[in-house]
Order: structure tokens, then sequence, then C-alpha cells
């Protein structure tokens, strides 16, 4: 089986025309961003170090989060998009970046998705070997008002077990043996930051909370919506003729916060 | 110090923690589930020091104080920032509250977490560009010393058991908050923690034990069976008026305390008749008795309950009835449990008269494995307090000190580490917040389990300092023998010695009442039994004059004119320690008046009927004379060691420490690792450089930031002990000694003492 990569599967017709799966949440409402160019390179710094020893020996340390970068260019950007970049830029208040098609895949942090502990039993999430959360509250996400949302995860609880809860919602387990994913989709009313609850005594891993269907197996959590810091947008004015209509180009780094 | 359940293991490639901030405060303010006062920190570092007396580069700088510090930085708010004059509280920046720094893989709350030292927070600093608070901290303890009452035990009747140091230690750690044995509550009306030391907690200052030696059961100090028992005794403690088992409606105390084999708590009228006694004995019994003519009831409970406290039981003594009335009625009963989360076990009943009202206690034993400690007699139960878990870890010393003093101005603190530093122990709080002594056989490594350190793999680099200033080729140690002079009982006109006197003329105002502070050179004890001295005027006999402290008075500084009738001036005294005691003097003349005798001599004398003097110095030396000695070491022990077989001790502890070269390494970079701390011993092992040593950990250094923690040590070479000679050869006889060292020099043996191969 091919090893999907966030596709565009369950992207809005909207931005398919447009081009572009970003949205921006500025004062508590989204504004999509049109006509990102194709290119969008998205970096992550991990923060790390080594040691190594007299004899030779390396050890690596790493921070447990690795915050992103996106940078945005804009050929043809709408005046729209313009005005909200800017906007996000000079009123650094909350600003949530959405990419839609990652939300598409897993709107979690990665790392909350599954257990740490070594010693907890692992589960096989649809190909992929989990080890078992925690119980109590393991993960949250910003979901989104009127777009249904799904969660999912994997366990070989009897069926009708309660496995977690998130919101007013609970995933049960479906019937059937073995490991097996449990689902369950749900529409909020306005944006709510809702925590995925794991209950006590259950096995499970593998959370996705995805907008739309989730895939049948886990792809790992993109952590979609967060909140991000808006840098000035850079132009290049292209003015074509004296007087007449001035056309820029823009380009603006997005970095992940919090 | 071992790593918390579900903490990760070391691996080769490790997920750091985040290291958190928590403090007392309001700022910064609450966000999410994170309550006010926490934060995540940025990059942080964390330096902690073990100082001992005979380690390299401490042993001519016997400072014996060492203070951790560390710093911590804290993201900034964008929009209303973090300052000292912001309007919210929750935003404005304070200083000098505690502080908790600590690493969690789980976010603020996890359970499984590392703890990174006990701090308060000390300069604050940021500025309007800079993106985060800088927050510095430095270990709790030191910081806003107080100092008064450090030693409250001036008067202690001579006759007791002498003191081990560490229950000097004792009082003063608890005082300054760490517990050795669970600490008072409200309801206790007696506390004797016995570590060490006849101190008596609560009520204070009274004198306890009379027989007894000081031992150690499960690593607490405590009182254990005298060797050579007095009267048939092992143990005798005394406790007065702690003991309010009277008669009418049911009186209930609840005494707690540590103990093994049998111990009989006692309640005893006013001339030492017993009233009714309970009995603690071997495998979960225990009698009670009404009466001394009567025969004990036995009941049961179930020891060992308690992880922390394994031999501690709780005793709910009641005795009901009328005394005196042979109404029949009268009975004492008593239950026991030995944890304060279970229930008591069932009542046994004495009854039968006593005519004897209860007012003091007395603990004894004769069995030869008794020990008792940390006694509590409480009128209240169920507090978890009296079953806490230690917040000090003490070890005896192994000294004997008789006269315990300090002097008044020094506080809890610097009183632990003085006394450490004489006897070559140290102390330190560790990152879990208790207090650890070390005895010097801890810090020469003796029984301690050394974890392997493979340097080749550990260790970035080791470079090592070897430093004359470290070398002696002669020692000179001197302490303070003490001299006890004490009122010739036999002739009454003898005048008892002298504790303090005025050195100026006080002139107390008219209808004044001031305390005079008088700060002590000696030590003012007591014979048994005696009270308070009273004041008497010096002008009195010398019969009279022989029973308290002098004074006298005029209205003229020069002592002229008539004296100051006896009536109008009032004196008492308190001690308030060893080191201090408090004159209260009121002046009820409508004129000022003038503490001097006839001839305008100032004259306010404080007597006692024994003092003890230090102004002896005895030396104990070792090495070169003082002719040929190049590098000679001084060392004044003070007041703190007062026999010469102590003193002799502790000259060749330091004598072997000192008279050859040891290394030391310092700012050793290592593999992280949570679990080292200071005080720890470990095996430095490196087989290319052939390195198989001991080691003790004087510091450890965190330098940490985003994906980054940098552990460093400084490393004190500890050299081999005859306790690792006896491991060494364990199992081995003498022949085979002779076998492996055959043909081999003395310097094959200095390189490798331990060595068991031919």
């Amino acid at each position: 089986m091919p090893i999907p990569t966030p596709g565009p599967a369950q992207v809005s017709d909207a931005a398919i025309q447009t081009g572009s799966p970003f949205w921006l949440r500025i004062n508590d409402v989204w504004v999509h961003l049109e006509g990102v160019a194709p290119e969008v390179s998205v970096a992550a710094e991990r923060p790390g170090s080594e040691f190594m020893s007299v004899d030779g020996h390396r050890s690596v340390f790493v921070a447990p989060n690795a915050p992103r970068s996106w940078e945005l260019n804009y050929q043809w950007a709408t005046p729209a998009a313009v005005a909200a970049l800017r906007l996000a830029a000079e009123v650094p208040g909350e600003v949530w970046l959405l990419d839609s098609m990652a939300a598409a895949t897993n709107m979690l942090s990665a790392r909350d998705c599954y257990g740490h502990d070594s010693t907890a039993a692992v589960l096989d999430c649809g190909g992929t070997p989990l080890r078992a959360l925690p119980e109590g509250d393991v993960a949250s996400a910003l979901v989104r008002g009127g777009v249904p949302t799904t969660l999912a995860a994997w366990s070989s609880e009897a069926e009708a077990t309660v496995l977690a809860t998130i919101g007013t919602e609970s995933l049960v387990a479906p019937a059937g043996s073995g490991d097996r994913q449990a689902t369950v989709t749900f529409t909020v009313v306005a944006d709510e930051v809702l925590t995925v609850d794991v209950e006590s005594g259950v096995e499970v891993s593998g959370l996705m909370l995805t907008e739309g269907t989730p895939a049948p197996f886990w792809l790992g959590g993109e952590r979609t919506p967060c909140k991000v810091a808006v840098g000035d947008p850079s132009q290049t004015a292209r003015r074509t003729r004296p007087g007449g209509l001035a056309l820029s180009e823009y380009g603006v780094t997005l970095r992940e916060v919090g | 110090m071992s790593l918390p359940a579900g903490w990760p293991a070391p691996a080769d490639v490790e997920v750091l923690p985040s290291v958190w901030l928590a403090m007392d405060s309001e700022w910064p303010p609450a966000e999410g589930d994170r309550p006010a006062g926490t934060a995540p920190v940025g990059s942080w570092s964390v330096e902690r020091e073990l100082v001992g007396s005979v380690l390299p580069g401490n042993v001519r700088a016997r400072s014996g104080l060492s203070i951790g510090s560390a710093s911590a930085s804290i993201a900034q708010m964008a929009v209303s920032p973090l300052a000292p004059w912001a309007a919210d509280p929750d935003r404005r920046v304070t200083t000098g509250q505690t502080a908790d720094l600590y690493a969690t893989h789980g976010g603020h709350d996890d359970v499984a977490r590392i703890a990174l030292g006990d701090w308060q927070v000390s300069p604050t600093s940021g500025s309007l560009l800079s993106p985060g608070v800088q927050v510095d901290l430095i270990e709790r303890q030191y910081a806003g010393r107080e100092q008064d009452q450090a030693l409250p035990m001036a008067q202690r009747p001579i006759e007791k058991v002498t003191f081990d140091p560490i229950g000097i230690i004792d009082i003063l750690a608890r005082q300054a908050g760490y517990y050795a044995t669970p600490p008072p509550i409200a309801s206790t009306i007696a506390s004797v923690p016995l570590v060490g030391g006849d101190f008596t907690e609560v009520p204070t200052p009274t004198w306890t034990a009379s027989i007894g030696d000081w031992g150690e059961v499960d690593g607490v100090p405590c009182l254990v069976a005298d060797s050579e028992p007095v009267g048939g005794q092992t143990i005798g403690v005394s406790l007065e008026d702690v003991a309010p088992l009277i008669w009418g409606t049911v009186a209930s105390v609840y005494v707690i305390a540590n103990i093994t084999d049998t111990v009989r708590f006692r309640w005893l009228n006013s001339v030492g008749n017993e009233a009714c006694a309970v009995e603690i004995r071997p495998g979960g019994q225990f009698a009670v008795r009404n009466s001394p003519a009567l025969a004990w009831v036995v009941g049961n409970y179930t020891p060992g309950l308690d992880p922390n406290w394994p031999n501690r039981v709780e005793i709910n003594v009641e005795r009901v009835g009328a005394p005196f009335l042979a109404l029949g009625a009268e009975s004492c009963r008593a239950r026991v449990r030995s944890s304060s989360t279970v229930p008591f076990d069932a009542f046994a009943t004495s009854n039968g008269l006593s005519g004897t009202m209860a007012e003091n206690m007395a603990i004894v034993s004769d069995a030869t494995d008794a020990s008792v400690g940390g006694v509590q007699v409480n009128t209240t139960t169920d507090h978890a307090e009296s079953w806490a878990p230690p917040t000090a870890s003490l070890r005896l010393l192994g000294g004997s000190v008789a006269f315990p003093w300090l002097p008044a101005t020094t506080d809890a603190w610097t009183g632990i580490q003085e006394v450490c530093a004489a006897w070559c122990a140290s102390a330190n709080v560790t990152r879990d917040k208790v207090l650890q002594v070390l005895d010097s056989d801890a810090l020469a490594g003796v029984g301690r389990t050394a974890v392997e350190l493979d340097v080749g793999r550990h260790v970035e680099d080791l470079g090592w300092t070897l430093d004359p200033a470290d070398i002696a080729d002669r020692l000179e140690v001197t302490y303070s023998p003490p001299s006890v002079i004490a009122r010739d009982f036999a002739d009454p006109d003898a005048q008892p010695p002298v504790v303090w006197q005025a050195s100026e003329v006080i002139r107390i105002e008219a209808g004044e009442t001031r305390e005079i502070i008088a700060d002590l050179d000696v030590y003012a004890g007591a014979h048994p039994g005696s009270t308070s001295y009273r004041w008497v005027r010096s002008s009195e006999s010398a019969a009279i004059r022989a029973q308290g402290s002098l004074w006298d008075a005029y209205t003229n500084p020069d002592g002229s004119g008539a004296p100051v009738v006896s009536a109008a001036v009032q004196l008492s005294t308190r001690y308030v320690s060893t080191g201090r005691a408090v004159i209260t003097v009121r002046n009820a003349l409508g004129l000022p008046v003038y503490f001097v005798d006839a001839a305008g001599s100032p004259c306010l004398i404080l007597r006692e009927e024994v003092v003890v003097r230090f102004d002896n110095q005895a030396l104990v030396t070792r090495g070169a004379t003082t002719e040929v000695a190049r590098s000679p070491l001084a060392i004044d022990l003070g007041r703190h060691v007062q026999t010469a077989a102590d003193a002799e001790a502790i000259a060749d502890y330091v004598w072997a420490r000192v008279s050859t070269p040891m290394w030391k390494a310092s700012s050793v970079r290592v593999k992280l690792d949570w679990t080292l701390d200071i005080g720890d011993v470990r095996h430095l092992t490196h087989e290319r450089s052939g390195l198989d040593i001991k080691a003790l950990v004087t510091k450890v250094a965190f330098d940490g930031g985003p994906g980054e923690v940098a552990q460093s040590l400084d490393l004190v070479l500890l050299p081999p002990t005859w306790a690792d000679f006896d491991a060494a050869w364990v199992a081995g006889t003498w022949d085979d000694f002779d076998a492996a060292w055959a043909g081999k020099t003395w310097n094959d043996f200095d390189y490798d003492p331990l060595s068991t191969e031919a």
C-alpha cells in the first residue's frame, strides 16, 4: 500500500478553484488566502543538541516540539488576501492558520496521537504500531464551526465500549474483534477548542481528528489549525505603465507559535 | 536518586522534557489549564554544590556554606507586558516568592517530574525590548535568615546523656522546617524527636533522656538501649507536665513513637508513683495496666502498616472513672495502630483501682534491642502530619557533645553548616527538598553503593587538577574542652560562678520595664532539680548571695546617696538560647535607677549553679614538627568538638585526606543523567586510561535551552577505605593476600591497594 501524503481528496471546491488550502482566522473570522503560489515551503525547526563522549560515542537530544514556518508567495494576490495578511502582521492578536489539506489528514499534534510510555500496550493502527494513550485529557484542537469533523482512533475493546470523549460526543468501539478503527462525526456550531479525553481502563491509540472522512489507516498529526505569527508581507511592486494599475508580488512568512 | 515512574529510560536519542517554573505569585497570568505563576521555561540553568571541610578546594577555605543558584527565562507577553509597573496584578512582576523548577514530559501538571531544587526568587529582570523575563533563583534556605533562638537549650542539667552532633543539627533543622521525624501538630502537648539529642521540642525547654545511647533504626537516629543499663533500665526518658490522664470524663491521649523491641510508657504522679502504663511488645502485642499492682492486660495490633515508618505506632490511652472512691468503675484502656490510615485495633482494658493521678510521663525499657524516637503526645488523632515522611535525612555523626553551644548571632543554617564543618560532614538540600547530612564516612564513600560511570562513553573529557593548597605536611587541630565550674555545695557561703555581668552602668527610667539582652560566652547549666536562679542584692550576706544572681541599684550613677529599696526593682531571667539570656528589669520607683554598687561600678551579675567555660584550647597534631613543616594546616574545631577522642578521630580523618594529594575534576561535561545529584558516589571507569576509582559528586550544573541540556559535574577522588579493602577481600584469607602481593612493593600497593590479583 502506498503511503499517502496529505492530499487533496477532502479539499473543498473553493479551495481547489483558488489553488490554496490556507485560511487565516483573524478576529475570530476565517479569511481565505486566495492566490497563493503553488510551491509553499514548510520548514520545521526542532531544536536539538548532541553530546560526544571522550571515546567518540554520540548521543542526540531533541526538543519535543518542532515549530513550523510557511513561506507563502503571491504572484497575483487578491486585495482581500493582502489586506488580511497586513492586518494579521500589524495586530499581533490571536491569529490561527488552517491548512485545509492537512486538516483532512489529522488536525492533532503528532505527539498527542499516541502514548509515550514504553511499557504501554502496542496497538495496530491500520498498519502502524502505536503505544496506547494514557487516560485523561490527551489532545486538543480548534474545531471549525459548521464543518463536519470526525474523531477516529484504534482499539480492541469490546463493542459499545466508550473509548474517549470530545466535547459532548463519545467515541465508541465498533463491532468486530482485534484492533479496529472507531469513528464519531460531529459538527460544532461555532469555532471551539475541543479536548480528547481518553476513558480510564481502555487501550486506545492512533487518534485522528479530521475535517471530513478520515483515512482508514493512521496518519500523523499535522497540528492544524495552529496559532501563527504573521510577518510583514514583502512587496515587489511591478508597475506596468505610469499612472496605470500597479501590480505587485507579495511574500509572507508565517511562524507557528504556542 | 531514581527516575520517577513513567520517565523514559536513557537512550542514544532522547526527547528532552519541558522545564517549568512554578512561582508562588499571580504573575504570569493563568492560561488554559495552567495556573497563575506557572510558566514554561525557555533557557535555564541550575548550579548546586556540596561543600565539605576536607574536600579538595575546601581544605583551606572552610566556609562550610554553599548557596545553590539557578535562573530561568519565561516568555514576555506580547500585548500587555509583564512589568513591575503593570496595573494588573497578574502582570505585575514581583520578587522574593518561593518557586519550584521542574522537568516533565507531560505538561506542567504531570506527576512524573524531576524536581530541580527548592528555590526563592531573587532578582527578576527584563526590558521593554527583550522577549523574555529573566528570573534568578537562590536556594530557599539561604534566603531570609532569622537568628535569635538557634539553640534554645541553656540550663540543661549536666547529668543528662550527651548529644551526638546530629542532635544539634536536628534542633536547627526543625527551626528551618526540615524534619527527620514528623513535626508537632496543633494538639501536641509533647514532642521529643530524640534524633541524637534529648531536645524537647514541645513543651520547650525541658530535658528528657537520662538513660540510653544514640543509634539508628531504619536510617533514622533515635535513642537505643544503653549497653550499660542503669538500675536494670536500658532506656529512660522523662516528660514532665504532659499527661492529662485524669479521671472524671474520659481523658484520652495519643502517643505516637517509633519503637523497636519492648518499650513501656508510664504515667506517673509528681513523686514518681505509677498511675497506669502501656507496654508495646514485639510481634504486634501490647499490654495495659491501671496500676502497678494489677496484671497486664494484653491486646494486639498489626505492626508495620506505614511504608514511611515501619516501626511507628500510635497508642490511644484513656482513663475512665474516679480515683480514691472505691466505686469499682475505674479503668484504663489502650488501643494501638501502626498507620494513620487504618482504624485502631480493639481496646485492651485494665479494670481496677488506681489511686494516683497522672501528671508526668516516662518512657522506659529493659530490653537490649529497644529503641525509641520521634515521640509525640497529642490530644487529638487522625493527623497525617504525625506520620509525614521525613524531610531531613540525618545520620549520627559519631561524636559526643556534652554542652551544645552556639552564639546568639548564629542563625539555623549557619549553625548547621558550622556543626557539619567541625565534624567533617556536609549538609545540603536535595533536589527533592530533603535536608541531607552526609557524615565523614559517607563523604569518604564508605558503605555507599557506587553506580558505574563509564568515562569513555558518558564523559566528554576528564580534566583533572592537583592543588598543593589541598596538601599539608603538618596538621594542627584545636578544640575546646569544656571546663565545668560548679558552686561548692559543701560550703553554704560559696558563691556560684558568673554567667554574664553588665560592663556598663544600666539606667532604667522611672516606671520603665526593660529587657536587657545578655549575650553569653559560656554555657549556663544547672544541677538536677534546680530552678532558675533568683536575683539577690549584692549587699546581702554571703549565704544569701550564694543563692542567686546579684544586683544593686542607686538613684545616682556614681552610687552615692541611699540605695534603692529592694521592693522597687524587679528582675527575672529567661534563657532564649545557649548564647543569649534576657533579663527583664522593672523600675517601680518614680526616679531613674542606676544598676551600680556603692562604688559606682556596674552591678548586674547573672550567675548559675553550673557554668561551663570554653576558654581552654587543646591541640592535636599530625605530621612534621613545626620547625620543619613547610605547608602546615591549622583547623579550629571550636566548641563543637569537646573531647580528646573526637578530636583525635577527626585529626586522623583529616590527615588521611590532606597528607597525600587528591585530584579534583571540575566542570566535567557528562551525558545527561537526571539521576545524578550532589553527594552521590560514582565508580569511574575508563579502560583505555586505566581509571578505576570512586569519586564523589560535589557539584552538579545544568545549562538548558530549547533542545539542549548540558550537564556538568565536579568530581572528587575518594581514596580507598578499609571498607573498600574488606569488600575487595571478602571471603579471602591472609594467605590469599600474601600470595597476591608476593614480590610486589609498597609502590604497587599505593597504586592499587584494592588489587586482589597476583
